[in-house]
């Protein structure tokens, strides 16, 4: 207390004036400090800072890009977002800004660490320096920002554990730290943050266990924690957080059961606990949380039921429990759930009857229920006409396909393989305009492949594969224009190979096998150029092998065993640089194997066995990767075995039934002549062939009639029942 | 106006966790997979099937997988496929046959290559990959097949190659290869010509007098 306050007041006057008359003198130093850290600045592209000079007249920064004052003319605020700063703080100035409020450097490259004297700016209410390239620890100063209220440092390379000095900020309101490396456990000291309503942690390396004390923190709204590395149970405590919004922990270790109290959650609307270690029953108490809009449990070790009170979660429109081991059925209670959107379900040990009252959900967009144990028949399912991914294979499902699947246009990806569906396909299935892949393969559906999957236009992958189709391949396929893999095998297909499939330049896949596929292979499927793989086995095929057949360098898989093709096997074959199987077993080909299949260079299985091929193998053979693995048995071959890496082990199972291969292998006579490089057959050997010809002949057709017993007789009955 | 930026960040947050959310748990081999296709330039979309929101890669076109849905073929060749490779490729641990020929692929030969224990056989000829052969393809002790002809491949062919017995076919011809050709193991019986067109690649080595000072690294 002044003795004489009218003396003391004439004292300050001078000083008042001071202040009044000069304001910009106040800032003049603060001007100068941040010049000083300019200074440090490496050159950069930067008109953005040439107002950084020194001002002439008034000394004050105010006017500066990015400088924001108060009335008083102290910097309050510095706003330099997406700057292109090149700097560190350690010439910031700390010390020199003392009103300084508000720092936002987001979008910079600013480098270096966050110095202590961070600490200094005790009036800081705003700090933002995410995506930036900053490093090193978060100083335990930065306790000392008790105004603060958001604390932005996302995206830099921070590392190191959260300082428990952060619980200090009690005015923090938004905490975001995500996309940094901070590893060690989120401090108990966070508990003290009152205010906390948004907390950021997520992809970091963050361990340890979720503290208990963040019950405390009544005001979050939304919790990021996902991506870490936390352990331990989710704390029940959580069930206290009135306001909170979202929950996302995806992707940690989290374990033991989830607490029941997270029912208590009212404002709830997503929840994720996807992809961690959570065991235990999912709580039938989750159903009092009735604002969830999105429940993620996926990717867990949880079991028992899915519980009937979820179906009093009338706002949910993503439900998504794959990959965990809960059983018993489907509550029919999820029927009224209608904002339904996604259901996965998927990978469980799910059973029972799917329910009717699945069928009241109109929005449903993603119905994923494969690898379950489901039976029973499917009920009408694509009301609302929004479906687009529809899997259910891989369970026990039975009876037809109910009429809603039929008309639903909206499919894009179907799979019910693997099941035991039945019913006549022709009459199952209708257009899709949008279906781009459909599996059906592994049931009991019978009947015709009707002309409307070739309207379903964008058909890419069509696997109908182990069914008992009949009829003939329509040539409506070949409208199928974007088709990709194609796979009709072991089924009871008829008829001809429609010369239209060649029209499908796409494709990549053809598998035909075990049908009862006759006529000639088209010539038209020469003209694939990136077909990968075809497999036309075990069939009843006739003709030749086209000339220019196949024609694509990319194929690896060429397998058309078990026909009846004959005359020769076509010297284009050599073309196939890429191609590792060859299996052309189990036909009545002809002539002597072309030299050209010595170019095959990948190749890694060659069966030419159970044939009529003649002449010497061709010494080209040498040239084959020497792993490769032959068979030429049972042809009429003669001459001797060539050198060389591929016949070096060679057992005498993969030679035998020729004519009259001779070498040094056991089992086989060794040759009585010196070596005959491959030639037509000379003079001298003609009155051999005489006589074994019909001798092999007679042997041949003895082993064809030993495998195709019925070969006459299913040809008659074939073309009875495809002629269309 | 960070609040705004804020927003947006929790905005794009929420929607991609949906996102990752329909992925499951996420197939590693999925995951590799997609690193490469986001990797590479893909102007004839071959790629377009690879969606990471499927549960494993075997439906995805030009890969093949087991019985056990592992990854064992990819068919890339002559995709008109441009950018490089990624070391996630070294995942895949099931893989035989990795054909990536006749495309325009630059940067190198991931070191990672070498933890592909059941390759069969390795096709990266017709590209533009340069850098050196790593020594770790030496640990690819099923391969078969190596064809790196036809890029820009320098330094010297990795000795460690020659400890692989099963190697069938070797074709490093058309790159700037230095330093002696092997001529010990599986390397008795590669023709000369799958080495022609490296300038710098010296004649083979004779045996104990082969020349370490080569300047080539």
């Amino acid at each position: 207390m002044l003795k004489y306050p009218i003396f003391t007041f004439f004292l300050f006057l001078p000083f008042l004036f001071f202040v009044c008359l000069k304001p910009a003198s106040a800032s003049f130093p603060e001007a100068n400090a941040l010049l000083i850290w300019k200074a440090t600045f490496k050159k950069e592209n930067n008109s953005i800072l040439t107002s950084w000079t020194h001002p002439k007249a008034s000394g004050s920064p105010c006017n500066w890009f990015g400088v924001f004052c108060s009335i008083d003319g102290s910097v309050n605020s510095l706003n330099l977002t997406n700057a292109n700063i090149n700097a560190t703080f350690y010439k910031f100035p700390f010390s020199s800004l003392p009103n300084l409020a508000s720092i936002d450097f987001f979008i910079n490259r600013l480098f270096g660490t966050i110095p202590p004297q961070i600490g200094k700016l005790s009036k800081l209410v705003y700090l933002d320096i995410s995506k930036n390239q900053l490093t090193g620890t978060i100083p335990s100063e930065i306790g000392r920002l008790t105004s603060l209220r958001t604390l932005h440092l996302v995206e830099n390379q921070f590392n190191g554990s959260i300082p428990s000095e952060i619980g200090q900020l009690v005015s923090l309101s938004e905490l975001a730290l995500y996309s940094n490396k901070f590893d060690g456990s989120i401090p108990v000291s966070f508990g003290n943050l009152r205010n906390l309503t948004f907390l950021y942690l997520y992809n970091n390396s963050l361990s340890g266990f979720m503290p208990p004390e963040m019950g405390n923190l009544i005001n979050l709204v939304e919790v990021f924690m996902y991506t870490n590395m936390l352990t331990g149970p989710i704390p029940p405590t959580l069930g206290n957080l009135n306001k909170l919004q979202i929950l996302d922990l995806f992707e940690n270790q989290l374990s033991g059961s989830i607490p029941p109290e997270l029912g208590k959650l009212k404002s709830l609307e997503i929840l994720s606990l996807a992809n961690n270690n959570l065991t235990g029953l999912i709580p039938a108490s989750l159903g009092e949380a009735t604002g969830l809009i999105t429940l993620h449990l996926y990717a867990n070790n949880l079991s028992g039921p899915i519980p009937r009170e979820l179906g009093n979660l009338k706002s949910l429109s993503d439900l998504e429990l794959s990959e965990n081991k809960l059983t018993g059925p489907i509550p029919a209670s999820l029927g009224d759930l209608s904002n339904l959107e996604y259901v996965f379900l998927r990978q469980n040990q799910l059973s029972g009857p799917i329910p009717s009252e699945l069928g009241k959900l109109k929005k449903l967009v993603f119905l994923e229920m494969d690898e379950n144990q489901f039976s029973g028949h499917l009920p009408e399912l694509c009301s609302g006409g929004l479906i687009k991914r529809f899997t259910l294979s891989n369970n026990r499902l039975s009876g037809p396909i109910p009429e809603s699947l039929k008309t639903c246009s909206s499919l894009t990806r179907a799979r019910f393989d693997h099941n035991k569906f039945s019913g006549n396909l022709s009459k199952e299935f209708g257009v899709y305009p949008n279906l781009t892949f459909m599996d059906l393969s592994d049931n009991k559906f019978y009947g015709e492949l009707s002309d409307n999957w070739g309207s379903s236009k964008r058909l890419e992958t069509l696997k109908i594969a182990k069914n008992n189709l009949s009829g003939s391949i329509p040539p409506d396929f070949g409208n199928l224009n974007q088709i990709q893999i194609l796979n009709l095998s072991s089924n009871q297909l008829c008829g001809g190979i429609p010369k239209e499939i060649g029209k499908l330049v796409l494709l990549l896949k053809i598998d035909l096998n075990d049908n009862r596929l006759s006529g000639n292979i088209p010539h038209e499927l020469g003209s694939f150029s990136s077909l990968n793989y075809l497999d036309l086995s075990r069939n009843r095929l006739t003709g030749p092998i086209p000339k220019n057949f196949p024609n694509s360098e990319q194929l690896f898989h060429l397998n058309l065993s078990y026909n009846f093709l004959s005359q020769t096997i076509p010297v284009q074959i050599g073309k196939l640089t890429h191609l590792a199987a060859l299996d052309m077993s189990s036909n009545s080909l002809t002539g002597e194997i072309p030299y050209e299949i010595g170019f095959l260079s990948s190749l890694g299985m060659l069966n030419l066995s159970h044939n009529r091929l003649s002449g010497f193998i061709p010494e080209s053979f040498q040239k084959l990767p020497g792993s490769v693995d032959i068979d030429i048995s049972y042809n009429e071959l003669e001459g001797h075995i060539p050198n060389g890496k591929p016949f070096q082990n060679v057992s005498i199972e993969k030679l035998r039934g020729n004519k009259g291969l001779c070498g040094n292998i056991a089992g086989l006579q060794p040759c009585k002549v010196p070596p005959i490089k491959n030639h037509k057959i000379g003079k001298g050997h003609k009155l051999i062939l005489i006589v074994a010809i019909p001798l092999i002949g007679g042997t041949s057709t003895s082993i064809c009639t030993r495998w195709h017993p019925d070969h006459v007789r299913t040809q008659k009955e074939e073309f009875k029942r495809c002629r269309r | 106006m960070a609040v705004r930026d804020l927003l947006l960040f929790v905005a794009v947050t929420v929607i991609s966790s949906s996102l990752m959310a329909l992925t499951a748990r996420g197939n590693s081999e999925g995951d590799a997979l997609y690193v490469l296709r986001r990797t590479l330039s893909d102007p004839d979309n071959v790629l377009q099937s690879w969606d990471p929101n499927l549960v494993n890669p075997c439906t995805w076109f030009h890969v093949t997988c087991n019985q056990d849905s592992q990854v064992t073929r990819l068919d890339l060749g002559n995709s008109n496929l441009s950018g490089h490779l990624v070391p996630e490729l070294g995942k895949l641990e099931h893989l035989q046959y990795l054909e990536l020929y006749k495309n325009n692929i630059q940067g190198k030969i991931p070191a990672e290559l070498g933890n592909l224990k059941n390759l069969i056989s390795l096709d990266l000829y017709n590209n533009n990959i340069s850098g050196t052969i790593p020594p770790s393809l030496g640990n690819l002790k099923s391969l078969v097949f190596l064809r790196l002809n036809d890029n820009k491949l320098t330094g010297p062919i990795p000795r460690t190659l020659v400890g692989i017995s099963s190697l069938k076919v070797v074709d490093v011809s058309n790159n700037n290869l230095c330093g002696p050709i092997p001529t010990t193991g599986p390397f008795e019986h590669i023709p000369l010509e799958n080495f022609e067109n490296n300038p710098r690649l010296e004649g083979p080595e004779l045996q104990g007098l082969a020349g370490y000072d080569t300047n080539c690294s």
